[in-house]
């Protein structure tokens, strides 16, 4: 699985991407909480940030596979 | 309708005028960069953006505002990067048939776009 960090959520983890590897479908939740687990300073941006899956914004009930291109997408201020 | 979308690190010069008989009115709007950002003074801003999704969602929320608010074409300029302060950072073009239509979609556009639209801009690191 390959994760993307953008704006504060990049700053928090300390990097730009990075590539996850998992066996397994995760759910949004198990995946919040493997992200902290590696990248404490993210815990604050979990409430505010959306998830995507392969550049659409994750849906209610949707899981990750481990081929999946996630983002964290904190709150945007484009213009 | 027409839409162009260019997300770019360069310089915003803002596009050719179009010859187009069918539409009476050409709204633009350019985005600069103010000199503070939260009352704090800045000398520039940083903008990135998670470039393919930005750019189908632009032309996704475009897609759906024409629907409501018919307009002839839309442009759509982001810049990206180092940005210095009085520099251009958004500049759109709207084309429609009538001022009301293109007025009102670009007020729309820009509510989704500061909304949705997976762009941020941050201040520079000291």
């Amino acid at each position: 699985m390959h994760i993307l960090y953008f704006a504060q959520a990049r700053l928090a983890a300390g990097l730009a991407e990075e590539t996850f590897h998992t066996t397994e479908s995760l759910t949004a939740e198990k995946l919040w909480h493997l992200l902290i687990h590696r990248h404490p300073a993210l815990l604050p941006l979990q409430s505010a940030c959306r998830l995507s899956k392969n550049s659409h914004f994750l849906q209610i009930g949707e899981t990750f596979h481990p081929d999946d291109e996630v983002a964290l997408l904190p709150p945007v201020s484009g213009g | 309708m027409k839409v162009f979308v260019r997300l770019s690190p360069d310089p915003i010069r803002p596009l050719p005028d179009i010859a187009d008989s069918t539409s009476g009115a050409v709204v633009t709007f350019s985005g600069v960069v103010r000199n503070e950002e939260q009352n704090q003074p800045i000398t520039s801003l940083f903008y990135e953006a998670y470039h393919p999704m930005a750019e189908t969602l632009i032309r996704d929320i475009l897609r759906q505002l024409s629907l409501i608010h018919p307009c002839s074409s839309v442009e759509v300029l982001h810049r990206l990067g180092h940005i210095q302060v009085g520099e251009t950072s958004l500049w759109i073009r709207v084309l429609a048939p009538h001022r009301a239509e293109a007025f009102t979609l670009l007020t729309h556009f820009l509510d989704r776009l500061k909304q949705d639209v997976p762009i941020w801009k941050t201040k520079p690191s000291p």
